[in-house]
C-alpha cells in the first residue's frame, strides 16, 4: 500500500474519531446515567431542558456528552423536588452553564442541597417560577405541560406527609412522542392524577418509572391508563434501596425496559421520520454509543 | 570545596527537618464545646469533592472543626459563618478509625460537623483564595467536563470534579501523577513562558525577572499548593544560579531546594505528595545520570530517554505507592511515555485555549475541542492502560521495613553501579 493510501486510511480514522466526540443538535429525549437518582435532558437543535440534575456532578460529564461542544446555555431547567438525588446536579449546573429559567417545586425546601439551590438561583438573578397544574412550557418545538402539584387540599395533605408527593409531574411532547415525567411521587399522587385528569392527558409513549422503580410508585391502575410501550428507570447498579423492585418490573412487563444501570446513557433521537434508541452502555464500546433497537 | 561545604550544610539542614517533621507536637488539651449554633471562622479548605468539601473552621475558643458541608457553598478563607446542626468530638465521629482521629487531633482538629446549616455573616476577602476560585471559574466556562476537572486537576490543584472512574483507570495506568500539582506541571509553564521571552529584545535579567514574577503569579493564583511552591523553588534557584554563575548541577539545586522547602514546613517530609516527588525526581535523575554514559547515537534515543526517565521515576516510587496506596503499576512505564508529551500538548492549548477566548471566542471555543479531543485520546490511553491484565497490582500490603530495605537495596545497586561504569562520586554533583 502506498503512502498515500496509509495517509487516506489515518485521515479516516482521525475524522471518525473526532465525529464521535461531537454531539450533533437532534431533536432528543436522554435519560442521563448519573447514578442513583434522576436527570433527563430534552434538546431539539440548540434549545435545552434539563429536568433534575442527579446527585453529585456527574450530570457536567452527560451534558458534554450529549449537547453540542460550542453551546454552554440549557434554555430550561427543572427541579421536581429538592432531594439530593435529583437536586445536588442542578447546583452544578448552575455554576457551569448559562440558565434561561428554572421550574421549581412549591413547596419549602427542607434539605440543605435545596436551600443552597434557591440562594443561587436568586444571587444569579436566575429567573424562577413554581411549577402548578396547567401550566404549559413550550421551548423550541416541545411541549412540557404540569400535570401535578394539582391545587387542594388532597395535595397539600399528600405532600406534607412525604416531600416525594411533591414532585413536578410533567407530560412531555415532542413531535409526535410524548413522555409522562413522575419524578418520585407516589401512588397517592398518582390515584390523585387519576381521578382529576383526563386518561387521554396520561397515555403515553414513555413512563419515566416514578421514584426510580420503588414500589411505593407506579401502581397498576396508573400503568392501566398510562399504557406506555417503553418504560424508563434511573437506578445505580449498586443502590441499597432494592431499586427497581421486583413487583415493579413484574408491573411493566408490557413495555419495553430501558436501566440506566444497565444500559447506561439512553437516547431517544428523531432520525429523520422515526424515533430511534440508542444505549450509552459503557462496557463494551470504543467509540461510545450505538444504536440499539428501533421504536 | 566550597561546594562541598554547601552540600555538608544542605545534608544537615535536611536531617534536620527529617527530625523535626517526625517529631510530634503535644495534642492540645482543649476542652471543646459542642453546643450549636456556633460562630467560626474559616481557616483552611481542605479538599473539594463533586458532592462536598471538607473544610477546617476554627471556633472563637480555639477549637477547630472539620465540615463536611455541600460543594456549592462558596466560602473564601476567612470567611465568618453560624454553623447549625449535629455536632461530634473526634473520637466519637470516627469511631472505627482510631489513626485518622490521631491524624486530625494531632492536627489540632477537635469537633466534626456532617452537612450543617452554614449561615455566612461575612464572607472572607483571602486574596489567594478569590484568586483560586477565579482561575477555577475560567476553566469551568470554558470546558466541558470532565475536561475541566482534569484541567483543573493539573494546573490549579483540586482534584475533587474528577469522576471516580476516571482516578481509577490513572491509578491501574500509573499516571495519577499528572492529576496533581508537580514539578513538572510548572517546569511545563516555565519552559512556555521562557520561550515565549527568549527572541525579545531585552535583556536577560528582565526575562529572568519577568518570567520569573509570571511563574509566581501563577503559583499564587492556584493557591500556593507545596507542590506548585517546591517546583517554582527549585527552578527560582536554578535562574539564580545560573545568573551567578553558580550552577554546579542539578543534583545540587535539587538538594538545596528540598533543604530550603523543609526549613520552612519540616512537617512535610510527612507528607505523601512530597515523598512521591522527591522519590520520582531522584529517580528519574538517577536514569538520566546514567544513560548519558551510555553514548547512545541512534534515532530512537529521545524514546530510549524517555523509557529511562520513566523506568527511573517508577522504579523510584514504587514502593511508596504501594507502601500508602497498595497500588504497583508496571504499566505505567510504558503509559507516561505517551501520556507525559500529550499532557504537555493539552496543556498548552488549554492555556492558549483560556487566552484566545478573551480575544475572540469562537476560536477559544473551537480550541477547547482541541482540548477535548487530546483529552478523549488521553482517557483512551489510560483505560487501555488499566485494562491490560497484570499491568498494575492492587490490594497489596507492603509494609515500612520492606520500603527502607528497598530503598537500601536501590542504594547499594546504584554504588555498584558507579562502580561498573567507573564514575567518581563527586561526578554525580556536576
Amino acid at each position: 500500500m502506498s503512502a498515500h493510501v496509509w495517509a487516506g486510511n489515518g485521515l479516516c480514522l482521525v475524522a471518525i474519531f473526532l465525529l464521535q466526540l461531537i454531539p450533533m443538535p437532534f431533536q432528543q429525549i436522554a435519560m442521563l446515567d448519573i447514578g442513583q437518582g434522576d436527570s433527563l435532558l430534552f434538546q431539539d437543535g440548540t434549545i435545552q431542558v434539563l429536568v433534575d440534575g442527579g446527585p453529585g456532578a456527574q450530570v457536567l460529564e452527560r451534558l458534554t456528552e450529549e449537547m453540542p461542544w460550542y453551546d454552554k446555555k440549557l434554555e430550561v431547567v427543572v427541579v421536581t423536588h429538592f432531594d439530593r438525588d435529583h437536586a445536588e446536579g442542578i447546583t452544578h449546573v448552575l455554576q457551569r452553564y448559562e440558565v434561561g429559567m428554572v421550574m421549581l417545586p412549591n413547596y419549602r425546601p427542607t434539605t440543605n442541597i435545596g436551600r443552597q439551590l434557591l440562594s443561587q438561583i436568586i444571587d444569579k438573578k436566575i429567573p424562577y417560577r413554581f411549577g402548578w397544574y396547567g401550566q404549559l412550557l413550550i421551548a423550541g418545538g416541545m411541549q412540557f405541560r404540569v400535570m401535578s402539584p394539582i391545587p387542594g387540599q388532597e395535595w397539600e395533605r399528600l405532600a406534607k406527609s412525604k416531600s416525594n408527593n411533591a414532585s413536578l409531574i410533567m407530560r412531555a411532547d415532542i413531535q409526535d412522542v410524548s413522555m409522562l415525567l413522575t419524578g418520585d411521587a407516589e401512588k397517592g399522587i398518582e390515584t390523585q392524577l387519576l381521578n382529576s385528569v383526563s386518561s387521554q392527558a396520561l397515555d403515553v409513549d414513555i413512563l419515566k418509572v416514578g421514584h426510580h422503580g420503588s414500589k411505593t410508585s407506579t401502581s397498576q391502575q396508573f400503568l392501566n391508563v398510562v399504557t406506555p410501550s417503553t418504560s424508563l428507570i434511573s437506578v445505580s447498579a449498586d443502590n441499597t434501596y432494592g431499586h427497581p423492585t421486583a413487583e415493579v418490573l413484574s408491573r411493566l412487563t408490557n413495555t419495553t425496559i430501558f436501566r440506566t444501570d444497565l444500559n447506561g446513557t439512553i437516547s431517544f433521537f428523531r432520525d429523520e421520520n422515526s424515533w430511534r434508541v440508542r444505549c450509552g452502555n459503557k462496557s463494551n464500546l470504543l467509540f461510545g454509543q450505538h444504536v440499539c433497537i428501533n421504536k | 570545596m566550597f561546594s562541598i561545604q554547601y552540600f555538608v550544610a544542605a545534608v544537615m539542614v535536611l536531617l534536620l527537618g527529617i527530625v523535626l517533621g517526625h517529631s510530634r507536637a503535644d495534642i492540645p488539651a482543649l476542652v471543646c464545646d459542642t453546643a450549636t449554633p456556633m460562630p467560626a471562622t474559616l481557616t483552611e479548605i481542605r479538599g473539594m469533592y463533586a458532592t462536598h468539601t471538607l473544610s477546617v473552621f476554627k471556633k472563637d475558643d480555639g477549637c477547630s472543626l472539620l465540615v463536611y458541608a455541600p460543594r456549592g457553598l462558596e466560602l473564601i478563607d476567612g470567611a465568618r459563618v453560624l454553623i447549625d446542626g449535629k455536632v461530634e468530638r473526634v473520637a466519637d465521629a470516627f469511631t472505627g478509625l482510631p489513626g485518622y482521629v490521631k491524624f486530625l487531633q494531632e492536627d489540632g482538629v477537635m469537633l466534626v460537623a456532617r452537612n450543617p446549616q452554614i449561615t455566612v455573616e461575612k464572607q472572607g476577602v483571602s486574596k489567594i483564595s478569590q484568586a483560586r476560585r477565579i482561575s477555577m471559574g475560567a476553566f469551568t466556562k470554558l470546558f466541558g467536563e470532565p475536561d475541566a476537572g482534569i484541567l483543573i486537576a493539573m494546573m490549579v490543584g483540586d482534584r475533587g470534579m474528577i469522576p471516580r472512574e476516571i482516578t481509577d483507570s490513572f491509578q491501574k495506568s500509573g499516571i495519577t501523577h499528572i492529576l496533581s500539582i508537580s514539578g513538572f506541571h510548572v517546569s511545563l509553564l516555565a519552559g512556555v513562558l521562557v520561550l515565549m521571552l527568549w527572541k525579545l529584545p531585552l535583556p536577560a535579567w528582565v526575562q529572568y525577572a519577568v518570567v520569573g514574577s509570571m511563574l509566581w503569579t501563577y503559583i499564587v493564583a492556584i493557591g500556593a499548593p507545596p507542590a506548585a511552591i517546591r517546583a517554582g523553588m527549585f527552578w527560582t534557584l536554578v535562574v539564580v544560579a545560573y545568573r551567578m554563575r553558580a550552577l554546579v548541577g542539578l543534583p545540587t539545586i535539587i538538594l538545596l531546594t528540598l533543604c530550603a522547602i523543609l526549613s520552612f514546613n519540616p512537617a512535610l517530609v510527612r507528607s505523601i505528595g512530597f515523598q512521591l516527588s522527591i522519590a520520582a525526581v531522584g529517580g528519574l535523575g538517577v536514569g538520566i545520570f546514567f544513560f548519558r554514559r551510555l553514548h547512545i547515537s541512534s534515532p530512537l534515543r529521545p524514546l530510549a530517554l524517555s523509557l529511562v526517565v520513566s523506568l527511573g521515576a517508577t522504579g523510584a516510587t514504587l514502593p511508596l505507592t504501594a507502601h500508602y496506596f497498595g497500588n504497583v503499576s508496571l504499566i505505567g512505564i510504558l503509559v507516561n511515555i505517551i501520556v507525559i508529551p500529550l499532557v504537555a500538548l493539552l496543556m498548552y492549548v488549554a492555556l492558549g485555549a483560556l487566552v484566545v477566548v478573551l480575544i475572540w471566542k469562537p476560536l477559544g471555543m473551537a480550541l477547547s475541542f482541541l482540548v477535548h479531543v487530546l483529552m478523549q485520546l488521553l482517557l483512551t490511553v489510560a483505560s487501555a492502560g488499566a485494562s491490560i491484565p497484570y499491568g498494575s497490582f492492587q490490594n497489596l500490603i507492603f509494609p515500612l521495613w520492606a520500603v527502607g530495605a528497598y530503598y537500601i537495596c536501590c542504594g547499594a545497586l546504584f554504588i555498584i553501579a558507579l562502580r561498573v561504569f567507573r564514575i567518581r562520586f563527586r561526578e554525580i554533583w556536576v
